[in-house]
């Protein structure tokens, strides 16, 4: 009796909680659609390895996304390598986003006519911004694929799979996201590579050959890469390999790609 | 009568000399004429290549059959500032610009085809000069200047009609004494005409300098013959400097030749 009536509260509890998850992420929609015209602003929790500076978001050093070297418009920084949280700037006209720009740390930059949502949580963020990528047909659906990538404790590749599958997006969007799809694979084969991790003769020339390979017209070079992938002795030059294979739109790699995220 | 057939004969001779040694003068003077320029531009041209045409700044060879080189020169997209074309294919002759600062030549531009824009007050016209005065006026420029001119001079030499330049160029790509720019110019040049794949072989093997490697791998790239690609591959595979393997397997990757993806996936899991 009391087992049964715990079991009921608890898939209360889940059912109820799943139901939260799902309206507020509703909710990030429904405030954003009802927004006034212009800018919105949402934070929620990074990837502890992610660090920004004003339009760059580096990982481990490395700049990851730099889309021009002025200011931030939206964020102000103490410092060249700012942790958390993910910044997103909306830009929304009669209910539609129309423009997305990503930055992480720092602190908003006051301004007046903005609509701050404030801060939600990483999976509520990853939701909106994966139904914004599954159904906008311009650069806000293609850009809401980065700062899904950055979110922190939130698994999205099932999510970019279903988009890189969807014959229905623009290809910008499902390029954007076969691209975070092969380095997410990469990550999980060898993980983030060390800040300043020195790399040898022998994988250094071979990354350049994996890289030649790549350039083969048609598909050709799809097979051997996925065999590098999966067997080649080096892990970076199996990482290598599935960034370049990242840059096709080859449904074998997309499924290398599954297998890779899935173990 | 006798004496008058002998005057005719001499006369006549003597015309024949005359429409000879012009010519000769005027090689022998165009270092000399052109040498009395302290500033501004020289304009002169020659016999062209009849496979060859122009068009602004892009110079396009008719013959690519056969050939083991590309077919287009394209210097800038810009339109010409020397010479005005009716038409995108124009057809003879050379044209070429020195421009000239306190006496050294220091910028040659050089064009097929067209005719020449109205002339500033700082232009000298040399008018049409023989094939052979135009290669030997250039060829001093490059064998003997430093600087950009040195190694622009290089590229008009493929314009002339009727002579092989790829063993001059061949022979300053070769030599030690000049400096890298000119090498680089005179190297890709001689990829781009008649040098031998054995002669670029040996070249690239006695440069020591990366900036030379490299222009070699790309002459390499742009040739045809199944050569050039073992060339690139045994570069990719042996070479001791990482840099040029790596620029090798680059060129290779863009090759449509069916042997390269079973080489790079070799290199790649050896």
């Amino acid at each position: 009796m009391n087992i049964k009536s715990l079991a009921v509260d608890a898939s209360a509890i889940i059912v109820m909680s799943l139901i939260t998850q799902a309206a507020e992420a509703q909710s990030i929609a429904s405030r954003v659609a009802a927004a006034p015209d212009g800018k919105v602003r949402i934070t929620f929790p990074a990837k502890p390895e992610i660090c920004g500076y004003n339009n760059s978001i580096s990982r481990g050093g490395n700049n990851r996304m730099n889309w021009s070297s002025n200011e931030s418009a939206d964020v102000e920084y103490d410092n060249e390598c700012s942790t958390g949280p993910v910044r997103m700037v909306l830009w929304v006209d009669n209910g539609l986003v129309t423009k997305l720009r990503t930055h992480v740390g720092g602190n908003w930059r006051t301004a007046s006519g903005v609509t701050d949502l404030g801060a939600v949580s990483a999976k509520d963020a990853t939701d909106y911004l994966l139904a914004l990528a599954s159904t906008d047909r311009g650069s806000a659906g293609r850009d809401a694929i980065l700062p899904m990538t950055l979110a922190d404790g939130v698994v999205i590749w099932p999510g970019l799979v279903q988009l890189v599958r969807n014959d229905d997006r623009p290809l910008s969007t499902r390029k954007q996201a076969m691209f975070w799809l092969g380095a997410a694979a990469g990550d999980r084969l060898v993980g983030p590579r060390a800040h300043f991790a020195k790399e040898d003769d022998v994988t250094d020339v071979k990354k350049s050959a994996v890289f030649a390979l790549s350039q083969r017209r048609n598909g050709e070079a799809v097979p051997a890469l996925i065999e590098v992938a999966r067997n080649n002795r080096d892990p970076e030059v199996r990482k290598s390999a599935l960034f370049w294979l990242g840059q096709t739109m080859d449904s074998r790699a997309i499924t290398l790609f599954e297998e890779i995220l899935r173990k | 009568m006798t004496r008058n057939n002998s005057l005719l004969a001499t006369a006549g001779a003597l015309v024949v000399l005359a429409c000879i040694v012009p010519p000769r003068a005027e090689g022998q003077n165009l270092v000399r004429r052109l040498a009395g320029v302290k500033n501004g531009s020289v304009r002169m041209s020659f016999a062209s290549r009849d496979d060859i045409c122009g068009w602004e700044n892009s110079i396009t060879s008719n013959a690519r059959e056969n050939r083991n080189t590309r077919g287009n020169w394209n210097i800038n997209s810009r339109q010409s500032e020397d010479v005005v074309y009716d038409n995108e294919c124009s057809e003879g002759p050379a044209r070429v610009v020195a421009r000239f600062e306190n006496g050294r030549v220091t910028k040659i531009r050089a064009y097929v085809g067209g005719r020449w824009r109205p002339a500033g007050n700082d232009v000298t016209d040399a008018g049409m000069v023989s094939v052979k005065d135009a290669t030997d006026y250039l060829l001093g420029i490059a064998r003997t200047q430093s600087g950009e001119a040195a190694g622009e001079a290089i590229f008009p030499l493929t314009l002339a009609d009727s002579v092989n330049m790829s063993e001059p160029i061949y022979s300053i790509a070769k030599d030690d004494s000049r400096p890298n720019e000119v090498r680089r110019q005179a190297i890709f040049w001689a990829g781009q005409t008649e040098a031998s794949m054995t002669q670029l072989t040996e070249l690239y093997d006695r440069v020591p300098e990366r900036e030379l490697k490299d222009q070699m791998i790309f002459v390499f790239s742009q040739r045809r013959e199944p050569a050039a690609l073992n060339k690139l591959m045994d570069i990719a595979k042996n070479d001791k400097d990482r840099e040029a393997r790596k620029k090798a397997m680059f060129w290779l990757g863009q090759s449509r030749d069916p042997r390269v993806a079973s080489f790079l996936a070799d290199m790649i899991n050896r």
